[in-house]
């Protein structure tokens, strides 16, 4: 590297990269189904034992390890059981049989703008009512242009647990094939952003217009395996 | 039959279920841009080729990119849907009532539910169609006059998709479109539960 300063490197060890995370605290969680989904980084928080999580994810499924531990007791998604799966058992449906986990749903896209204004200093924001059906975080309406809107509140979280594509010891973060869905909003919207990187390069490798997001809203980075 | 209605230089979404077996069915010389709910524009079956850049679906089917795809993240991927540029959604459902409302997001096996993008696809969409099987596992219609089950996106559905035929929802009734092959109307008023019309 040419320039001077100093050499900023975010990686650390799995076993030390949540020591810092409380009960009670928000989670928001990467990925979508099982594309940039940052498994290991799941498994570590469950190693946790915390309790008294609210998980914001889009669908369920990766953050089973949670629900097998008690861990949860609020969930924020657009996909809480997965129709191929009611009859299933699992944790999540007895937690709900249980009464010790309540579900907030939310269209998907929905989702993804309430965490991008989470984010982005953007509190609250108006959608077409006609875009949320009943899945509304909150009753606050009003005709802009004409058109029925729906108040919606931004998320912002404790914690981020996200998976990237390429990443460099900076945190500045790329993504392929799909990978970057939640994973990009969800980087600038939490307190502690902890990031999954499924290939790793040296710094500058990444050119700066193709770094998608920079590393200065990354804490911490888990580097593969 | 629900490739067979999409026009060519369409923009298209397609849900999980039926639907996403859509893409598998249009030939490749169709000029049709596939749009899923990750950000991805411009996927086709899996006979696309040669390219090294492949997508997976939330339930890690691959798909492979054609020449001149995007893939955003679900920020852009929704702001193309909410601002009105998708000209087909292809959604699937439990069921679909004659006022074209869909019950697709929560069973009564359910203990909650999973509504997906579907308020936004079905929203945004210029034209929306269900595609569907048209009676259950158990011989169930799920073509029904009023249903039990939730009705998840407030935009109601334009033309529903089974493997008996097209249906327009009318309010109170559906009307028969089209019947597929050696499909009788005795046989769509058996497996349907509510008033058919045939014109």
């Amino acid at each position: 590297m040419t320039g001077s300063g100093p050499v900023i490197d975010k990686r650390v060890s799995i076993d030390d990269c949540l020591v810092d995370v409380e009960d009670g605290a928000t989670v928001m969680v990467g990925g979508w189904g099982n594309c940039g989904t940052p498994v290991r980084l799941i498994a570590a928080l469950a190693q946790r034992g915390l309790r008294d999580l609210t998980v914001i994810i889009t669908g369920s499924a990766p953050v089973e390890p949670l629900f097998e531990i008690g861990a949860v007791t609020h969930l924020i998604t657009s996909f809480a059981v997965y129709p191929g799966r009611a009859g299933a058992a699992s944790s999540l449906q007895a937690a709900l049989q249980d009464g010790s986990l309540s579900v907030e749903l939310c269209s998907q896209g929905v989702l993804a703008e309430r965490i991008r204004a989470g984010g982005a200093g953007i509190p609250a924001f108006y959608v077409e009512e006609r875009m949320v059906g009943p899945f509304r975080s909150t009753d606050e309406t009003r005709v802009i242009d004409g058109v029925s809107c729906v108040l919606e509140t931004a998320l912002h979280a404790d914690l981020a647990i996200v998976g990237a594509s390429v990443a460099d010891p900076a945190g500045n973060l790329a993504w392929f094939d799909g990978e970057r869905n939640f994973n990009d909003p969800m980087s600038y919207a939490a307190d502690l952003v902890v990031v999954e990187a499924f290939e790793m390069y040296e710094l500058g490798w990444l050119p700066p217009e193709q770094v998608m997001v920079p590393g200065l809203v990354v804490d911490r980075i888990i580097p593969p395996t | 039959m629900a490739a067979a209605c999409l026009d060519d230089g369409s923009f298209v979404n397609v849900g999980i279920g039926i639907p996403g077996l859509v893409p598998h069915h249009v030939p490749d010389e169709r000029a049709i841009i596939f749009h899923a709910e990750q950000g991805v524009v411009g996927f086709g079956s899996d006979r696309f080729g040669p390219t090294d850049s492949t997508v997976l679906d939330f339930f890690g089917t691959t798909y492979r990119m054609r020449p001149g795809g995007f893939m955003g993240d679900h920020t852009r991927s929704f702001a193309l849907v909410r601002s009105g540029r998708l000209d087909v959604t292809i959604l699937g459902a439990f069921e679909v009532d004659a006022a074209g409302g869909l019950a697709n997001f929560q069973t009564a096996e359910m203990s909650a539910g999973s509504p997906g993008g579907s308020p936004e696809l079905a929203g945004g969409a210029k034209r929306l169609l269900v595609a569907l099987e048209h009676t259950d596992k158990r011989g169930r219609p799920r073509l029904v006059h009023r249903s039990d089950l939730p009705i998840g996106p407030a935009r109601p559905a334009d033309m529903i998709v089974t493997e008996l035929g097209w249906f327009v929802p009318r309010g109170d009734t559906f009307v028969a479109e089209r019947l597929a092959d050696g499909v009788s109307a005795a046989e769509v008023v058996e497996r349907t539960a509510a008033e058919v019309v045939f014109p």
